[in-house]
């Protein structure tokens, strides 16, 4: 005697998983926006000492120390970028569209600041 | 013509012999009509309904017998539909109560009765002059009683049987038969139990538990839990 329509329930409850499914994926955006910044950040703070103008002999020790050691953190650095560029693959997996392009490019310019 | 005339006339008689056919025929109508409505109603409802998953209902609506004798199932359509849908206190419901339905068919059965009681007396519309208006006439019609008349002594001859008691049968007869109809809604309701989890989801408690700028969740892990969400909503 009775029909039952199951539609709206099933689509309630959907709604909720991927409610909290698109929320996850924002989140990975962000954890991703905010690694690129970091790493970028960390660059331009190298490129800042290295290209400084030495006032004196001991400055320009200083440097020449610092440069010997960038190598090594470049390399250290290179496992962060690594680490950052798999979250970015994650959100290519999900189709993510960042909302600011300028987010989506910092993948590349990151990729390629060593 | 006057009252005393029309009392002793023959048209009297002849309107009163009209008055019992018209009340005869309205019997034998309305008591058609009153079975035809209860029968086209249960022939609705199933002979069992077989509730096994939120997917899978059985409903028998013929014997083994009659359908070897109609040589094929028939296919049955639904008289109502009904949405089931997540209510206030995040708890499966349908969107009208099945006591709901229950009532609006026997409101339509006594209704039906209903409005048969206001015919007016042949002579009451033709003598409006002898018959005044502020009393009306109506034709004796069955009513449904409130309840089920008592049976006459059989050994008292003098006493007839209430003429309204085959309504009140044909009543009981939908009524019972509408009302065990509804139980296995319940029954369904109770396959949604498994989705208890699901109802008791916040999401937006979970996503104010995740978005920790302290404790940020590991990508890895928001991975695995928006494919399995994904996956999730795709099988419901």
């Amino acid at each position: 005697m009775f029909q039952i329509d199951c539609k709206s329930i099933r689509t309630t409850l959907a709604e909720k998983h991927l409610k909290i499914a698109k929320a996850e994926v924002e989140l990975i955006a962000k954890q991703a926006r905010l690694n690129a910044n970091k790493i970028m950040l960390e660059f331009d703070n190298k490129d800042l000492k290295i290209i400084a103008v030495p006032l004196n002999i001991e400055e320009l020790s200083e440097i020449k120390t610092y440069m010997s050691q960038v190598p090594n953190e470049i390399e250290k650095l290179g496992m962060e970028i690594k680490k950052c560029t798999d979250i970015y693959d994650m959100l290519n997996e999900f189709q993510y569209a960042f909302p600011d392009e300028d987010d989506a490019d910092k993948r590349w310019r990151m990729f390629g600041s060593p | 013509m006057n009252r005393e005339a029309y009392e002793q006339g023959k048209l009297k008689k002849f309107l009163t012999q009209t008055k019992f056919i018209m009340q005869d025929t309205l019997m034998d109508m309305t008591r058609g009509s009153v079975k035809r409505y209860v029968d086209s109603v249960l022939d609705f409802l199933p002979l069992t309904v077989a509730v096994k998953s939120t997917a899978e209902v059985t409903n028998m609506y013929y014997s083994q017998e009659e359908i070897k004798r109609m040589g094929a199932d028939k296919v049955k359509f639904p008289l109502f539909r009904v949405d089931l849908e997540l209510g206030d206190d995040n708890r499966p419901q349908y969107s009208s109560e099945a006591s709901d339905v229950c009532s609006r068919i026997l409101e339509t059965f006594k209704k039906g009765l209903s409005s048969l009681s206001d015919i007016t007396q042949l002579e009451q519309k033709l003598l409006p002059h002898l018959f005044k208006s502020s009393t009306k006439m109506f034709l004796k019609v069955p009513v449904k009683p409130e309840e089920m008349p008592e049976k006459p002594d059989p050994e008292n001859k003098k006493l007839l049987p209430d003429e309204n008691a085959w309504v009140y049968e044909e009543f009981m007869r939908l009524r019972s038969k509408i009302f065990e109809s509804v139980d296995p809604l319940a029954d369904y309701l109770k396959t949604y139990d498994q989705f208890q989890s699901d109802y008791n989801l916040d999401p937006d408690a979970e996503i104010a538990k995740m978005d920790d700028e302290e404790n940020p969740p590991e990508p890895d892990a928001l991975r695995r839990d928006v494919l399995m969400r994904r996956q999730r909503a795709q099988k419901l």
